[in-house]
């Protein structure tokens, strides 16, 4: 398990790359994990997990953990770059 | 001024599950009505102007999708958090199409129905200054312009 220090900065770099968006998901659904692979931390999001699937408003879809998805809604509206 | 919501469930069992899954928040949410059907619910929903509404998706009379596309006409600042015990994937494009804000699956409603909310109104006044959506006691309701 990644520890949470870590864990943001990783996120924040993805945010910075360009690898994860910098938008609010048009909807987004909370259930149970499904063996998808986490945008954030590339770790499986197993079934005793919650998963946070994010619908962007363009078009595609972000798979999370729920404690990741809530790192990224809070880092990136402060991200610059 | 705490959010205001209201509960929408033909299984009045989840009337309570739902009021106590968001105690925790009980100082920043207010549940201020109940209904057990979708047409009375949009009538609850017409009168209160609630900031939020968290509706079952499968109802006999009116069901969740229907009711979100009313809501969403009528009230466009009110948001709207779909609940369900199982999501077939017909349903879960009307869902996607519907024009609601979040789907909760029951089966993980203690542990995500809070996260929901917070996301929801973190979207909903997304122009604002928030505090850590973690930390729902520090949450405050914004004043709109």
């Amino acid at each position: 398990m990644t520890r949470p220090e870590e864990l943001r900065e990783q996120i924040r770099g993805k945010i910075l790359a360009g690898a994860l968006p910098k938008e609010y998901c048009r909807m987004t659904w909370f259930g149970p994990g499904r063996g998808g692979t986490c945008a954030a931390c590339n770790q499986l999001i197993g079934p005793d997990d919650i998963e946070v699937e994010c619908d962007l408003p363009g078009g595609g879809v972000l798979l999370f953990h729920r404690r990741c998805y809530d790192l990224w809604a809070d880092i990136w509206p402060s991200s610059n770059g | 001024m705490p959010f205001t919501v209201v509960v929408i469930d033909d299984d009045p069992q989840w009337h309570e599950l739902i009021a106590y899954a968001l105690r925790p928040a009980s100082d920043t949410l207010t549940i201020v009505g109940n209904e057990r059907g979708g047409m009375a619910g949009l009538a609850l929903v017409r009168r209160e102007r609630p900031d939020i509404v968290i509706t079952d998706l499968m109802m006999p009379d009116l069901d969740g999708v229907a009711l979100t596309r009313h809501i969403r006409c009528e009230l466009p600042g009110t948001r709207v958090i779909l609940i369900s015990s199982s999501i077939e994937q017909a349903y879960q494009l009307m869902a996607s199409d519907s024009g609601a804000d979040a789907y909760v699956s029951k089966s993980v409603l203690f542990d995500s129905l809070l996260a929901a909310v917070w996301d929801v109104i973190r979207r909903r006044f997304s122009g604002g200054s928030w505090p850590n959506p973690v930390d729902p006691v520090e949450l405050q309701k914004p004043s709109l312009p």
